[in-house]
């Protein structure tokens, strides 16, 4: 048995495109209607885990139902190169109440062209989750491995996940992230999960879609990101000590700090005095840059 | 520039080129089990009842006796027992359909089985064909016993000159397989409608039972009497209860089906009844007179004749086959747009 793949030659192989996608909602029965995403332009490449963060309401939610194709937009186009075989855990991670983990399994292989069940009762047994006790039984997080199982079980080419460690302990965050991680290296699907726990993303997430008010404002490699920005930290001053866009400027006793982007094709400045240089971390920049957008400032 | 290749598929991983009506039934069947069974139980139970009902009936002078399991006559237990059929489709536009979608909704397992490899519209239908044969059947089931009863105490009601059933009146008119079918498919997509528009459970068997019942008796109130022209019988003043007596006098269970009356004036026309003529009056002539001085010079009587019964119950099955048809692409759209998740 074979299943079509399609490659992109010369470029990364691209795993979703999407082209100002747009959706907007009525406001009330009587009229008036918001944009909840729109102008949402961007290639998120195969095989990366793709993080997708912004502030609440700020069309994460939306963009994840309109990519796995539960919502249609009122605009823009979007296209899966290769397969459109997209898997969807929403945020509530929904299983049938009377049903068990086996038949939510079975319920995967009967409404999947492709199924590995293999794959899903691993995932199952990684986390000690009964195959035999009624979902409604489970704890929240216990459902949220249920749900993950089925979606990992579809072996899908793309696999989104609406905040996919709410309901879970800490623990079991980190073990779902390192999972993950081995379900991406061994299939080669690329995932997109959004979340509000940006320190859990750290050595998970390779790639960042950042949105706010219903805008991508941020998208790119997760490395490259971070290393056109630097954090400066010294004497209070109301100016950093090198040339670059201002993200983020914090003033706290005679201490002052800067997330700066570097002017594009420069190399990294060498600031001198009583000024530090320190790398920017990805809850630097995530924080830095929804606290901008909360202020009104563009990024 | 894309390039096209093959990559086999990993072991252990199953795969195939679309999802077949087997898995289909299967979520159908797994999800629905208990509510299945039930029905099922319960309706071959009546039927079988009927049936049983049917036997006992068969011998002339048995409509008096005690039947079995009930302590009531034969006849009483028919009358008891046509109620199933009569409120099947309710029972299934409130308990199967209403609910269907709307528990989808408020669960957010909507999200689960309308992120899998089937499309919504195709889950949809797959549900629709798949329980909506198993309820074909059991409509069918009641709907054939219950025929069969009421035509056996009627027909044994002949030699005793009393009649359980008249064929023309609801209870008996609905009680024939293919009216039964109309009217459960009717009731399965009154309740999906509704329930993929609320998207409420509790709201969605209110307004599902509510609009159910309004539909089921204007249909049998008001419209079937019209579903062909009626036939009209005209009678002189002094001739006109001669003139209802042939029309209902005395045909028992083969009685048509009355559905108007009233007074013509000397062009035929229909004239309402005159105020002055409703006192009392010393003789029968006397209010004739009454009449005519108000220009009334017949009655009429407008029925529908017994050897009509088979069209007007193919034309009751067709209304509510459309109406369900019509139900069901208006639920099919609703989940394909899937506007709010």
């Amino acid at each position: 048995m074979t299943t079509a793949v399609v490659e992109q030659t010369g470029t990364a192989s691209i795993a979703v495109r999407a082209h100002e996608l747009g959706k907007r909602y009525r406001k009330s029965v009587l009229g008036g209607e918001t944009w909840a995403l729109r102008d949402c332009t961007f290639d998120l490449p195969a095989g990366r885990v793709a993080a997708l963060v912004g502030a609440n309401g700020a069309g994460k939610t939306t963009l994840l139902n309109i990519l796995s194709g539960l919502l249609a937009p009122d605009e823009g186009q979007l296209r899966y190169d290769g397969t459109d075989r997209v898997a969807f855990v929403s945020q509530d991670k929904p299983v049938y109440k009377n049903f068990n983990p086996a038949d939510m399994l079975r319920l995967g292989a009967h409404l999947n062209e492709v199924w590995d069940q293999h794959r899903a009762q691993r995932w199952l047994e990684r986390f000690e989750i009964p195959l035999d006790r009624k979902c409604g039984k489970l704890s929240g997080g216990q459902q949220a491995q249920v749900a993950f199982a089925m979606a990992i079980g579809a072996r899908p080419a793309v696999l989104m996940l609406d905040e996919p460690l709410a309901n879970l302990d800490p623990l079991a965050r980190r073990e779902v992230m390192s999972e993950l991680l081995t379900e991406v290296d061994e299939t080669g699907m690329t995932v997109l999960l959004s979340t509000h726990v940006v320190a859990e993303l750290g050595g998970v997430a390779d790639y960042l879609l950042l949105l706010a008010h219903g805008k991508l404002l941020v998208g790119g490699d997760l490395d490259e990101l971070l290393a056109s920005h630097v954090k400066y930290v010294g004497p209070r001053s109301d100016v950093p000590p090198a040339l670059g866009d201002i993200i983020e400027a914090r003033h706290r006793g005679n201490q002052s700090s800067f997330l700066i982007r570097l002017p594009e094709g420069q190399p990294r400045p060498v600031v001198a005095g009583q000024w530090a240089v320190r790398a920017v971390s990805l809850e630097d920049y995530v924080l830095a840059q929804l606290a901008a957008t909360r202020k009104g400032a563009s990024a | 520039m894309t390039t096209t290749t093959t990559a086999p598929v990993p072991p252990g991983v199953r795969k195939r080129s679309s999802v077949g009506w087997a898995d289909l039934a299967w979520v159908s069947w797994r999800q629905h089990r208990w509510l299945i069974g039930f029905t099922a139980v319960l309706a071959i139970a009546s039927a079988a009842y009927m049936l049983a009902l049917a036997v006992q009936a068969g011998e002339p002078g048995s409509g008096r006796n005690r039947v079995w399991l009930l302590d009531m006559s034969v006849y009483s237990a028919g009358h008891l027992m046509i109620g199933v059929p009569i409120a099947f489709g309710a029972f299934v536009a409130v308990f199967w359909a209403a609910p269907m979608l709307s528990r989808e909704y408020e669960q957010r397992t909507h999200l689960v089985v309308w992120s899998q490899d089937v499309p919504a519209g195709r889950w949809l239908l797959g549900k629709v064909v798949l329980l909506g044969a198993v309820l074909v059947a059991l409509a069918a089931a009641l709907g054939g016993a219950a025929n069969v009863m009421v035509h056996r105490m009627v027909d044994a009601a002949v030699s005793n000159e009393y009649s359980p059933f008249r064929l023309f009146r609801p209870e008996a008119f609905e009680s024939v397989p293919h009216v039964q079918i109309g009217y459960v498919l009717f009731g399965f997509a009154l309740g999906l409608a509704v329930s993929a528009i609320t998207r409420r459970t509790v709201l969605s068997m209110g307004i599902t039972f509510g609009v159910y019942f309004v539909v089921r008796a204007t249909f049998a109130t008001y419209f079937r009497g019209y579903y062909q022209t009626p036939v009209r019988i005209e009678a002189d003043l002094d001739q006109r209860g001669v003139a209802l007596d042939s029309v209902l006098g005395d045909r028992g269970a083969w009685a048509p089906l009355y559905v108007d009356g009233g007074y013509l004036d000397s062009a035929g026309n229909t004239m309402g009844y005159p105020r002055a003529c409703m006192g009392s009056f010393d003789s029968a002539d006397g209010y004739d007179k009454c009449l005519r001085d108000n220009g009334i010079v017949k009655s009429y009587n407008d029925f529908q004749p017994i050897e009509r019964l088979a069209t007007f119950q193919f034309i009751e099955f067709a209304i509510f086959t459309v109406l369900a048809v019509g139900l069901f692409a208006l639920a099919w759209v609703m989940v394909r747009r899937a506007h709010r998740v």
